[in-house]
């Protein structure tokens, strides 16, 4: 493979990753390990409440008793997580925000992956034939 | 956490019941070693079978079990295809396999051939890649274990990570190389009966239906074949595993250990194998929010599952498949690291003029002295057990590049090497901290490409094959 | 795009058939070894 073709592509990577200042509760994955603090079995169910307007998909998770919950494959958009116990009582832990990359960036380092990949798949075929 | 399954005494003994059989089982296949070729290579004349079992069962490791639910958890349906792209790291090596053997009749570790090939600074970059991968992977399943075990049953953290060094330490100490190839094949069907009947179970009691009903509801985008960070986390798995086999020398040593002609064949059908492995394992975290599992980190989703599945027999069929699975990770990677650090640093660097048995007892006593190591590091339990494999992507995916130009080429020479492995670990470390764990590997392996193929446009000498045949020499 | 449940189901169930041969072969190979005495 051409060097100067892995070159430009590393050079778009870098513009890729430039200009992602993530904030604390911003959650690039849709993955996020919330602390709910039921060592005491307190709560039986966490709830997350899109804080969007006239959002009517909630997201609800059962609880056991642990101090961690980890909660993944969230689509864009701000959430509220809530504790709901047993009697019936609520409350509220701190909001995060979803905001996963932009498809191009991540689509940028996909084809710069398959590229390389390619180049090792040829290298080693021409290696391996004209050993043979 | 949720209820636990398995009481203490129970589980101490089935440890004890592990622990005794293979460390006979170990005293059994080592009481004929008598040579370092024995003992640290198996002898060198490893037939298909076991040297398929072995490539094969040392790849389905904590990866496997507890990594490939864990990625998807995070990842999604991509993050269970990517992780099984790590066969790529078998299928590839397979080429390479043989010509090692070929290269180098009398070689010994990747060590070796990195010195031989490319002299003494690329040799210092490639051992400290080497042994921080290593140590990062021993750490990472033996914290594996005990995490296992503080899930499945009323032990400790503690314990469980003792009790797995202990058992490894005592039965690669025995037996060498033959006994973990042999444990190996055992633990190797023990673990796909065990994640067969696994996901069986999980398809039995939530149907597909369901399943894609469920995720679509409350983790839609695991199920987005456009889910970015998903995206950019699948080539990047695919060069860590390519890295992490390139470069250690748990498959070098293997390629030394197989009898001629086995190589090549050998790990091509071992990654065959291995593909659609990390699928039948990775799916069932899939079904985790429907059976009512919010893990209270990544990593525990796998055990967690697999338990509430199979109720309390099923923890402790989980305890033997991940126990089983660690182990044949762990055992490797201890005989391998002591053959690395015996040839590699007391041979090369510290007695330039021992003989046959002074290595031996010292490959004895390394690999005690890295189960205690392992042991001190993994007390504090650190990082979640993704994470910290994947800080080590950074430093394996560098050397992918060296190694295929290494054995092929003879225009790549010891400071182009040096250079690409140590501007490629640099750049993925930083791709790590400024975006995630999900790019170093994949930013580290462009970067020493690139800086390969410049080395290799301004070539000069050319490297004589010739030099490599009377491998391994003592440094002066 | 989000994968159907048909090809979920076809994904698993083909890695599911896979896997359940792996022992069976290795088996397979094993005995081949032992009788032509080069396990090792």
């Amino acid at each position: 493979m051409n060097p100067r073709i892995i070159y430009m592509l590393l050079v778009l990577l870098l513009i890729a990753l430039s200009g992602n200042s993530v904030s604390a509760t911003q959650v690039r994955e849709g993955y996020i390990s919330l602390n709910v603090n039921n060592k005491n079995s307190m709560y039986e169910r966490l709830t997350l409440l899109p804080k969007q307007h006239n959002a009517v998909i909630t997201y609800t998770y059962p609880l056991h008793q642990q101090d961690l919950a980890f909660v993944s494959g969230l689509p864009d958009g701000e959430y509220q997580p809530v504790l709901q116990a047993k009697d019936g009582s609520t409350q509220s832990l701190p909001p995060f925000t979803v905001k996963h990359y932009p498809l191009w960036q991540a689509g940028g380092l996909f084809i710069l992956g398959l590229a390389v990949f390619v180049a090792l798949l040829v290298t080693l075929f021409n290696y391996q034939r004209s050993e043979d | 956490m949720q209820a636990v399954q398995i009481d203490s005494t129970s589980a101490l003994l089935i440890l004890c019941a592990f622990g005794v059989a293979w460390l006979a089982w170990g005293w059994y296949l080592g009481r004929k070693n008598k040579t370092l070729d024995d003992f640290a290579l198996a002898g060198r004349n490893v037939g298909f079978a076991l040297a398929t079992a072995t490539a094969m069962a040392t790849w389905i490791t904590s990866n496997t079990t507890l990594v490939a639910p864990q990625l998807t958890l995070q990842f999604g349906v991509w993050g269970m295809l990517g992780y099984s792209m790590a066969a790529l790291g078998l299928l590839l090596f397979a080429p390479l396999a043989e010509r090692i053997r070929k290269l180098m009749p009398h070689g010994f570790t990747s060590g070796d051939f990195i010195l031989a090939r490319y002299g003494r600074a690329a040799w210092a970059v490639f051992i400290i890649i080497s042994l921080c991968y290593a140590l990062g992977w021993l750490v990472s399943l033996s914290m594996a274990g005990g995490l296992l075990l503080s899930a499945l049953s009323d032990l400790s953290y503690l314990t469980g990570m003792t009790a797995i060094l202990l058992i490894c330490v005592g039965y690669t100490l025995m037996g060498g190389l033959r006994a973990v190839i042999a444990t190996d094949f055992v633990q190797s069907i023990v673990i796909i009966i065990g994640v067969v009947v696994i996901a069986v179970v999980c398809i039995n009691t939530v149907s597909f239906e369901t399943l894609h009903t469920e995720l679509s509801a409350r983790q839609p985008e695991l199920l987005n074949l456009l889910f970015p960070a998903a995206i950019m986390f699948f080539f990047n798995n695919v060069f860590f595993g390519i890295g992490e086999i390139f470069h250690s020398n748990v498959w070098w040593s293997r390629a030394f250990a197989f009898a001629p002609g086995i190589g090549r064949r050998s790990y091509f059908t071992a990654g065959l194998l291995w593909l659609p492995i990390p699928i039948v394992t990775g799916f069932v975290a899939l079904a985790a929010v429907t059976l009512g599992v919010v893990p209270p980190s990544p990593d525990m989703v796998g055990p967690m599952v697999a338990a509430k599945l199979l109720g309390d027999i099923g923890a402790v069929f989980v305890f033997i498949v991940v126990f089983s699975a660690l182990a044949s990770s762990m055992d490797s990677l201890l005989a391998a690291t002591s053959d690395l650090l015996t040839q590699d640093v007391f041979r090369k660097l510290l007695r330039p003029d021992s003989d046959d048995m002074s290595l031996l007892k010292a490959s004895k006593v390394i690999i005690v002295l890295l189960g205690l190591a392992t042991w001190l590091i993994s007390l504090p339990k650190l990082a979640t057990l993704g994470a910290l494999l994947n800080f080590t992507g950074a430093f394996v995916a560098s050397t992918i590049w060296p190694i295929v130009y290494g054995i092929f080429d003879r225009r790549l020479t010891g400071k182009w090497a040096a250079l690409a492995m140590t501007l490629g670990t640099v750049s993925g470390l930083c791709g790590y901290f400024l975006v995630g764990f999900y790019v170093a590997a994949i930013v580290s392996c462009s970067v020493s490409l690139l800086v390969c193929r410049v080395g290799l446009a301004r070539a000069t000498t050319l490297f004589d094959w010739q030099q490599l045949q009377e491998a391994p020499r003592v440094l002066k | 795009m989000y994968l159907s449940e048909l090809a979920l189901t076809l994904i698993v169930v083909l890695a599911l058939g896979i896997t359940v041969c792996v022992p069976l072969y290795l088996l397979l190979q094993l005995c081949l070894d032992l009788k032509g005495k080069r396990l090792w």
